[in-house]
């Protein structure tokens, strides 16, 4: 009877340890699973890699281009002595470059022009906003450094929505109506593929029957916001 | 006797889930170390794709530097002149606006995350996760509930951000972000809260049985943008 009652135990603790190993091997195993990020850089593949090294190459490019600006900028009011004329000047500089990325200011430049002309058949159906978004969001994606849709300028803050079931189109809180006329300043090349590549919205588009006709102009010009733009909740 | 076979039994079935957990251990184990060790020619990628980033964090560090320094000496070279006080308190507020400094404010934080539902059970599994093109229509409509800086995953939208699709991830501001995504907005709580109305986009994605969160916050903080804004191509018209 004794001898049963010590195996007994030998056996509960032996069970116990089993347990014991066993649920630590598997909380290793939920750790380790959830540690696997599909962005990390270490389970990345190739194609993947080659990919993220050209665009932080890019990126490592554009910063480069900046800091020289700015070097520049500085040593040039090092020489200069520091006048109040002259610091106004750089002020105003600046000023200026911020209005414009704002969308403050009128600009020109390199860059496309494309019409959209609606085609009225059942088939084709009518161009939505989406679709005005989806070609806005490509022009970004092809680096455009300033849009607009009939004139109303693109910015940070735009919205692009369809109201009365998608038959009124609104840009900035404004009606704008076919044809849509929307210019892009930025790589030519870069900009017209982005539109009508294979797939593209564009493409997709015309396929769907409507007229997209792209024009390359050496001097898009492009109109200001012409509200006031302005951060009432920003502290 | 028969106890004896039962605590065998027992024993047998412990000893199996054992095994099986540390096989099953062994293996992820193994394939993690062969993903990374898989050639050279990869690790080298990946050393090169760390030395850019890192290199490019110097450079945005100078550039911050230099930005300090200039803004010193401004400060310096103009006591009490009211025209370039007002300039410079624009160029703070429109930076604001970019996307080009961190900002506070009341606003919003919508979380999205791909449902959890068995997606070999669901009649189309792509009704399940959250696409590229999710993120930006709560994005578009937050911009028409009058929002002031929106980041998503803490990447800021700016005026050049897009929006892009990359397989079961997507691209903002050239960073891969994926599921859960947390959607943060500055403005009127309430006519953000809108969003979530009958008949709205997140219902529609939440009867999909996508998990969308929106929480009211009186305090909400979006980040700077982390790259930079570099024009080319654009001019101001004279």
């Amino acid at each position: 009877m004794k001898i049963k009652k010590t195996g007994k135990t030998t056996l509960i603790i032996t069970i116990g340890i089993a347990c014991f190993a066993l649920v630590t091997v598997m909380s290793m195993q939920f750790k380790i699973v959830n540690q696997t990020d599909i962005n990390e850089l270490e389970v990345m593949r190739e194609e993947e890699l080659r990919t993220e090294l050209a665009n932080i190459k890019e990126k490592y490019k554009e910063a480069e281009n900046k800091y020289n600006e700015k070097l520049q900028k500085l040593e040039e009011y090092n020489q200069k002595e520091a006048s109040e004329e002259e610091t106004e000047e750089l002020v105003k500089k600046e000023l200026e470059q911020v209005n414009l990325i704002l969308g403050k200011t009128d600009v020109q430049g390199k860059g496309i022009k494309i019409t959209l002309v609606e085609n009225k058949d059942a088939e084709s159906g009518i161009i939505t906003a989406d679709n005005l978004n989806m070609i806005v969001n490509s022009l970004k994606e092809a680096g455009a450094e300033a849009i607009s849709i009939n004139g109303e300028r693109i910015i940070n803050m735009t919205d692009i929505v369809s109201v009365h079931e998608g038959t009124i189109l609104r840009v900035n809180q404004q009606r704008v109506m076919p044809p849509y006329v929307i210019k892009a300043i930025g790589d030519q090349t870069y900009l017209e593929g982005t539109i009508l590549g294979n797939g593209r919205e564009g493409d997709k588009l015309k396929k769907l029957g409507h007229d997209v006709i792209i024009e390359k102009d050496a001097k898009i010009e492009i109109p200001k916001y012409n509200k006031e733009i302005k951060a009432k909740y920003i502290k | 006797m028969s106890n004896n076979k039962k605590i065998g039994i027992v024993l047998g079935l412990m000893c199996m889930a054992l095994t099986m957990g540390i096989c099953i251990q062994i293996r992820t184990v193994q394939n993690y170390s062969v993903k990374i060790g898989q050639n050279y020619d990869q690790n080298n990628l990946r050393a090169e794709v760390l030395k850019y980033k890192e290199k490019y964090e110097n450079k945005i560090e100078k550039i911050e530097n230099i930005d300090k320094i200039l803004e010193n000496k401004i400060e310096q070279a103009t006591t009490e002149n009211k025209n370039l006080e007002e300039s410079l308190n624009q160029i703070k507020e429109k930076n604001k606006l970019i996307g080009l400094t961190e900002t506070t404010g009341p606003g919003v934080k919508i979380k999205l995350a791909d449902s959890k539902l068995d997606s070999s059970a669901a009649l189309d599994p792509n009704l399940l996760v959250v696409h590229d093109i999710d993120v930006f229509y709560v994005v578009n409509e937050l911009k028409n509930a009058g929002a002031e800086a929106i980041s998503v995953n803490d990447q800021r939208i700016v005026p050049t951000t897009a929006i892009e699709c990359g397989g079961n991830i997507i691209t903002i501001n050239g960073e891969k972000i994926g599921s859960p995504f947390v959607i943060k907005a500055i403005g009127l709580p309430e006519n953000l809260a809108n969003l979530d109305r009958t008949g709205g986009y997140l219902e529609a994605m939440r009867d999909s049985s996508i998990i969308v969160e929106l929480k009211k916050d009186n305090n909400i903080t979006i980040p700077k943008y982390s790259g930079i804004i570099n024009y080319k191509y654009v001019k101001n018209a004279k």
